[in-house]
């Protein structure tokens, strides 16, 4: 029974450790931490993850990482913008999403025609990004209308994560697209044997990250109401660390869940208020979550009996 | 009698699977211990087990009267037992050198690695093995399966172990290649060091064994002694029943359609194919023989669009192109390769996904594929082919090689696949599987679908194939109908 036991505990560890350090949370500091505004806070925060996180899921199952979204979001912002200066902002929504694809496209032709790791093609668009939206940001101010930020409240925000999930989950587990990409994760040659479009399914997992991406980009616009130079930087690693507290595998497979995308951005901004809440310098909570994300890699990884046998 | 090994109610468990429930060896010094049973008997399991690659859940060893109880590989190899896996055990991007002191760079000196010592100790112990071919500085990839399995048997015997271990090595080897592994064993023997040989060729079992231990479902039946040994006692023993011995077919052959079900024509890979034709018909086995360079899989794959030949085409019984897998498999055709569980399955799915990873497009109702319509077809299927397993819900890495090839072969029945490209479809898996395996190529057939058959045994192609090629060197030297009735010398004439 040992096998199944460890198999379930990997399934609830990720919802044990949400309880956990919520419940620690909540007796060390003196209520402020359950406070209503203080939750809605948390909950607010983590969305956006939540949302590129669930596309992100789909290039994590089929065993690759999306590095390009901190810089995938910066473009999609200022590309947006420049098209239709947010007054129409169902238009700069579209607009967002439509980039969002073609930024992962590019990253995913790189990958699959060029034959390089996915993400080294995501850093380049990262870097890439980067640049040109500072140096856009440094020449022109690049302000919202007000009235644009009148909807960045969490009901919006939810509105769109519950369509967005919902979405994921049905692409994700009840259609080809979804099936593939975990396949694809637990052994691509057998994939390409089983006569499944390996290089197609895998650009198709980058056009959703990056739709995910793009609606991601357009709710952090109009929280902040201006394409600024930082915007979304960190995003890349805020969604790895996020799906990795959901524990979802790190070489992806038929064991990658959706609820990772969920539970795990809760779990880490649960984290990082906390730790500020607990008076932790910014530093220090930087090394606090580079501790326990070693500690989930090392609870989640897959090591088998043997496996370093000669 | 002076023993070696002595292994005492030993029990593993994966998870809820449970390997050996309670095994029994005594090894004699000096001795040659055959060790036999179905897949999933727990053959593998307990000889990792002596190797140090598993621990043992229970029961205990003695390895010349001490107790025994390796924690890892590097362990049990300095006490002298040494395992020639199933599979490759060479790393590749690593050098010839470099994998043949893998883990104990230090052993022909103290301290630092001396990498010139390696590669002169490497070079002596190549060539002591008639191994003067093989370039120590070169990537152990670079070379063929069969090269990198006797630069193992090298490695395993530059150790001078106590203990050797030979677990189903033999089976995926050429004649020559065999041939040195009886060598190597012979001369254990009269060093009065002793060997565990485990093998599906009861033929194989017979010549080079002094005792046989019997293994079933994880548990020990019997140890026979050397008068004792007789291929259908072996058998009767392995299966707990007694076998009919009817095994392949029994039918005249003929009723081949005359359409095609899959036709090449100038196949060419630079060094390996030199324009090989052929037309497999509906109705028939092909059966193609050859060693196993003489390019036979790289055609396999080929006729199935894995992989691109330099020239020539390979059209479909509609006349169609195949150029890519997808190609293949919207054309109704099916591959069954030779290495499965890197190249047809998928080893931490479950059943399930195994059996429907090619049949999305056939469940799918518009873009939705209900889980219901898959997990039947899954049962259904495995159902039919007698998957040994609790439910389809199991991760398929528990089950034996023999059940994993019937899920590899459900997967295509469940697509309506009716043309199979089968690449040794029956390497290394047991008597009761193989038969079952034989009856569903007969009924495939019968149906008016159509399999090649790509085969290393002889009796195997001349008791399944209607038509035998034969390949030599990377073209057909010859053909054999099931009518001329060919001995295995007149198909191993063609092929040398």
């Amino acid at each position: 029974m040992k096998r199944l036991d460890k198999g379930l505990l990997k399934n609830l560890a990720p919802y044990a450790g949400l309880i956990a350090i919520t419940l620690i949370f909540a007796l060390t500091t003196g209520g402020r931490f359950t406070q209503a505004r203080n939750l809605t806070n948390i909950i607010g925060q983590s969305m956006v993850t939540m949302i590129a996180a669930c596309g992100c899921t789909f290039v994590m199952a089929h065993n690759n990482l999306d590095f390009s979204l901190g810089g995938g979001c910066a473009l999609i912002s200022a590309a947006s913008f420049l098209v239709t200066r947010g007054e129409n902002l169902p238009l700069t929504l579209l607009m967002c999403m439509v980039f969002g694809v073609l930024c992962s496209l590019v990253t995913a032709l790189i990958h699959v025609k060029g034959r390089i790791p996915a993400f080294m093609a995501g850093m380049c668009i990262m870097f890439v990004g980067r640049g040109v939206v500072e140096g856009l940001a440094t020449n022109m101010v690049m302000n919202l209308p007000a009235a644009a930020t009148a909807y960045a409240n969490n009901m919006v925000y939810l509105a769109f994560l519950v369509v967005v999930f919902a979405l994921s989950v049905f692409v994700f587990n009840y259609t080809k697209v979804g099936k593939a990409q975990k396949l694809i994760g637990a052994n691509p040659r057998a994939a390409e044997l089983s006569g499944i479009a390996v290089g197609r399914y895998k650009a198709i997992a980058f056009a959703i990250s990056g739709l995910t991406l793009g609606i991601a980009s357009f709710l952090t616009m109009i929280r902040i109401g201006s394409v600024t130079k930082t915007i979304g930087s960190g995003l890349e690693t805020d969604v790895l660390i996020a799906l990795t507290l959901g524990g979802i595998p790190l070489a992806g497979g038929t064991d990658t869940r959706m609820r990772s995308a969920l539970i795990g951005s809760l779990t880490y901004y649960v984290l990082g208020n906390g730790l500020m809440i607990w008076g932790l310098d910014a530093n220090v909570i930087s090394i606090v979550k580079g501790v326990i994300f070693l500690a989930t890699v090392y609870v989640t990884m897959e090591r088998r009996e043997g496996s370093y046998a000669l | 009698m002076d023993v070696l090994l002595k292994v005492e109610d030993m029990r593993k468990d994966f998870g809820a699977t449970r390997a050996l429930a309670g095994v029994h060896l005594e090894l004699r010094r000096g001795e040659v211990h055959g060790l036999v049973g179905e897949n999933g008997s727990g053959k593998s399991t307990l000889s990792n087990i002596i190797a140090g690659v598993y621990r043992p859940s229970g029961g205990s060893m003695s390895l010349d009267g001490a107790a025994y109880s390796p924690q890892s590989v590097l362990a049990a190899s300095r006490a002298g037992v040494s395992l020639l896996a199933q599979e490759t055990g060479t790393i590749a991007g690593m050098s010839v050198y470099e994998n043949m002191f893998l883990g104990e760079e230090t052993a022909p000196g103290r301290g630092l690695v001396s990498v010139g010592r390696l590669k002169r100790e490497t070079r002596r112990i190549l060539d002591e093995n008639g191994l003067e071919g093989i370039d120590v500085e070169r990537d152990a990839a670079e070379y063929s399966f069969e090269q990198r399995k006797m630069l193992e048997v090298a490695r395993a015997v530059a150790h001078s172990p106590q203990l050797l271990i030979v677990d189903e090595t033999t089976t995926a080897l050429s004649h020559r290649g065999r041939q040195k592994i009886y060598e190597v064993i012979r001369a254990m023997r009269e060093d009065k060091r002793s060997v565990i040989f485990i093998s599906h060729d009861l033929d194989e079992i017979l010549d080079v064994c002094d005792r046989v231990t019997i293994l079933r479902d994880g548990q020990y039946i019997a140890t026979l002694e050397r008068a004792e040994l007789e291929k259908e006692r072996l058998r009767s023993l392995m299966i707990g029943r007694e076998f009919d011995g009817v095994y392949y077919r029994t039918d005249a052959g003929g009723g081949a359609s005359g359409e095609a079900a899959l036709s090449a024509s100038g196949i060419r890979l630079d060094g390996v194919l030199a324009g090989v034709s052929l037309t497999l018909r509906r109705g028939e086995i092909l059966g193609v023989g050859g060693l196993t360079e003489s390019g036979m899989h790289e055609l396999g794959k080929i006729l199935f669009g894995a992989l691109r030949p330099d020239s020539g085409e390979v059209l479909s019984a509609s006349g169609a192109r195949i150029r890519s897998t997808l190609d293949a498999v919207r054309e109704g055709i099916a591959y069954i390769p030779k290495d499965r569980d890197t190249e047809s399955l998928f080893i931490s799915a479950n059943i399930r996904d195994n059996i429907a990873a090619a049949s999305y497009d056939r469940l799918r109702r518009g873009a939705y594929i209900p889980p219901k319509a898959e997990r039947a077809m899954a049962e259904e299927l495995a159902g039919r082919l007698q998957v040994k397993m609790r439910s389809v819900a199991q991760q398929l890495g528990e089950l034996s090689g023999g059940n994993k090839q019937k899920v590899a072969i459900c997967k295509w029945l469940a697509r309506g696949s009716d043309v199979f490209i089968m690449d040794c479809p029956t390497r290394g898996i047991d008597v009761g599987v193989k038969a079952a395996i034989y009856r569903l190529m007969e009924e495939i057939r019968e149906k008016g679908g159509a399999i090649l058959m790509i085969s290393e045994e002889l009796t195997e192609l001349i008791g399944m194939s209607d038509r035998i090629l034969v390949l030599k060197d990377g073209a057909l030297s010859g053909e054999f109908l099931r009518a001329d009735a060919p001995g295995e010398q007149d198909i191993i004439r063609l092929m040398l």
